[in-house]
């Protein structure tokens, strides 16, 4: 379907929902408008659509419908507190185990986003051992370096704390540069140019001094973060080819499955 | 075919063509309602969606119902602009006929989007296009005419036709709560333009000349004109050090005498540099603040 089908859709969908009167039918309608709009892209939308539809005595299915709608556009839409609170809502609401099971992946991707990693860690083993998936983490959680402790490094032996956060050629350029500004200022001064001494070695020096401690904070934290976002892409990436064929099936096979109402 | 059946042919044509035409008047007002729910909602994509499929499905009744086919232009056009999808918005806006009630709204806010659109593209021409137009609108109500005038004050400031401004903004009765803070508003920007349109390049070159990094204070950059000075001054000391010591044929004092005068020229440059710099910036803020107060009344005037 091309994104003209999908506004198609979304508009006809509207429609049942502003001609009927039938509660049920109602609720169907803003459902089929959110799913449009979530192919549209416009998440945003396709949540407040679904903020609409309230499944209070609702039949089951519908009732699960909706909420795993709710869990899954809060993780389109980055909200992972969202998506914990909502799940949680979720598995208190719906008896099924089955179904349940069909929203269990989402809180093991937003406890991921959130970086709590043993939490995730331990709650995706025990998923995938639900599902039946003989699967062990393919990594374990990034090493996360200090930021203090990097501008400490500097601080007392220039560009130590640059090769702390895994640049060692600028740590060593900005240690040889900070010598040679010290070198500069002391010839100048054992000649007598003192002015020169202060203002060039000396200014060269502190810049490079100061900048040196700015730039080791600098790459402890972007080392940090890229580990963890390498680490989160890695491991969504992975779980989700684990669990995808498993899920498309049990959707399948599920005898009262809600995505085959 | 018996006689009485033919009698009776007419009179079966007709009840078919009236209850045919009724029961399509009814979908159409069924269909319409539901634009206006798609409307009401803020659903502006299924809005143009529906919008657009009805104009397509009744396309030759719409060519004789002058009034919805006007309600639909103001209908798109508004859900146009709430995409932000502007050039659209100005298509619908303009096609709506003098007769409909909407036209005003309309043709205040294709005024306001075309002289949106033209600022940001740097059009100049098309903002003169616009103000010229709506000059020669007339207007009977007073609030519509004072809406008018501080419109084309506004377009005038964009232009930096002060005089214009002046002529516009004379007309201002102040009566009217709807726009009389952004009436005022107009004025300080007035005000804020003409002070930095006053600065010279040349003066703030001559006076970094004379004291280095006065003419960046002058052009309004005052944490850059200490910079400037401090600079200057070091390489000053660093230069005359050199000379002191090492006497005027020293290659020291080459070296140090180029570094200070090529931070003294560039001093020059950057001032007159940071002049039109700080204009441009100054222009491109007051800009974006003129546009928005110009919005602020077509909301409240035409809520």
């Amino acid at each position: 379907m091309d994104e003209h089908e999908y506004r198609a859709a979304s508009v006809e969908s509207e429609r049942i929902f502003f001609h009927s009167h039938d509660r049920l039918i109602r609720m169907q309608a803003i459902l089929a408008r959110t799913w449009a709009l979530k192919h549209l892209g416009d998440y945003n939308q396709a949540f407040e659509n679904l903020r609409r539809a309230s499944p209070r005595d609702l039949p089951p299915e519908l009732q699960y419908l909706i909420h795993h709608e709710r869990t899954l556009l809060m993780y389109l839409r980055e909200d992972w507190e969202g998506v914990l609170a909502e799940s949680a809502r979720l598995n208190n609401l719906v008896q099924d185990h089955g179904w349940r099971l069909l929203t269990g992946y989402l809180p093991i991707l937003a406890l991921l986003e959130l970086e709590r990693w043993d939490e995730s860690g331990t709650k995706m083993k025990a998923y995938l051992n639900e599902l039946g998936v003989p699967a062990s983490l393919p990594s374990s959680p990034p090493d996360h370096i200090s930021p203090r402790k990097a501008v400490l490094l500097s601080t007392f032996i220039p560009g130590s704390g640059q090769i702390y956060a895994g640049k060692t050629g600028e740590g060593l350029g900005s240690a040889g540069l900070q010598l040679a500004a010290l070198g500069w200022g002391a010839y100048n001064v054992y000649n007598g140019f003192y002015a020169t001494a202060l203002f060039t070695g000396g200014g060269l020096f502190q810049a490079f001094y100061f900048g040196g401690i700015d730039r080791a904070e600098y790459h402890a934290v972007g080392r940090n973060r890229k580990a963890a976002e390498d680490y989160k892409r890695a491991v969504t990436e992975w779980f989700l080819e684990q669990i995808e064929p498993v899920l498309i099936k049990k959707r399948q096979t599920l005898s009262d499955s809600p995505f085959s109402q | 075919m018996s006689p009485s059946r033919t009698a009776h042919l007419p009179l079966f044509v007709f009840l078919l063509m009236f209850f045919s035409s009724g029961l399509l008047e009814a979908s159409e007002r069924g269909e319409i309602r539901f634009i206006r729910h798609l409307m009401e909602q803020q659903f502006w994509g299924d809005a143009l969606f529906a919008i657009e499929k009805f104009e397509n499905e009744h396309h030759q009744h719409l060519e004789r119902e002058t009034q919805l086919r006007d309600s639909l232009h103001f209908w798109a056009g508004w859900s146009a602009y709430n995409r932000m999808m502007l050039p659209d918005a100005i298509g619908r806006f303009q096609k709506i006929s003098e007769t409909h009630p909407g036209y005003l709204q309309a043709a205040f806010y294709t005024f306001y989007l075309r002289t949106y659109e033209a600022s940001v593209h740097g059009d100049q021409k098309e903002l003169l296009a616009s103000k010229e137009e709506l000059k020669l609108t007339g207007f009977s109500r007073e609030i519509h005419s004072e809406l008018q005038s501080f419109q084309l004050a506004g377009m005038n400031l964009l232009l930096r036709d002060f005089d214009g401004f002046e002529y516009h903004s004379g007309a201002f009765t102040g009566n009217f709560f709807a726009m009389a803070h952004e009436q005022d508003h107009l004025g300080d920007y007035a005000r804020e333009l003409k002070k930095a349109d006053g600065k010279s390049p040349f003066a703030a070159a001559l006076m970094s000349a004379a004291i280095p990094g006065s003419g960046k204070i002058y052009a309004g950059r005052h944490g850059a004109g200490i910079s400037s000075f401090l600079q200057v001054a070091v390489f000053g000391g660093i230069f005359a050090e050199s000379l002191i010591r090492a006497g005027p044929g020293h290659p020291r004092t080459w070296a140090t005498g180029s570094a200070f005068g090529l931070f003294y020229v560039s001093n020059i440059w950057g001032s007159a540099i940071a002049v039109r710099i700080t204009q441009e910036e100054i222009y491109e803020e007051v800009d974006q603040r003129i546009l928005f107060d110009l919005h602020i009344p077509l909301r409240s005037v035409f809520r």
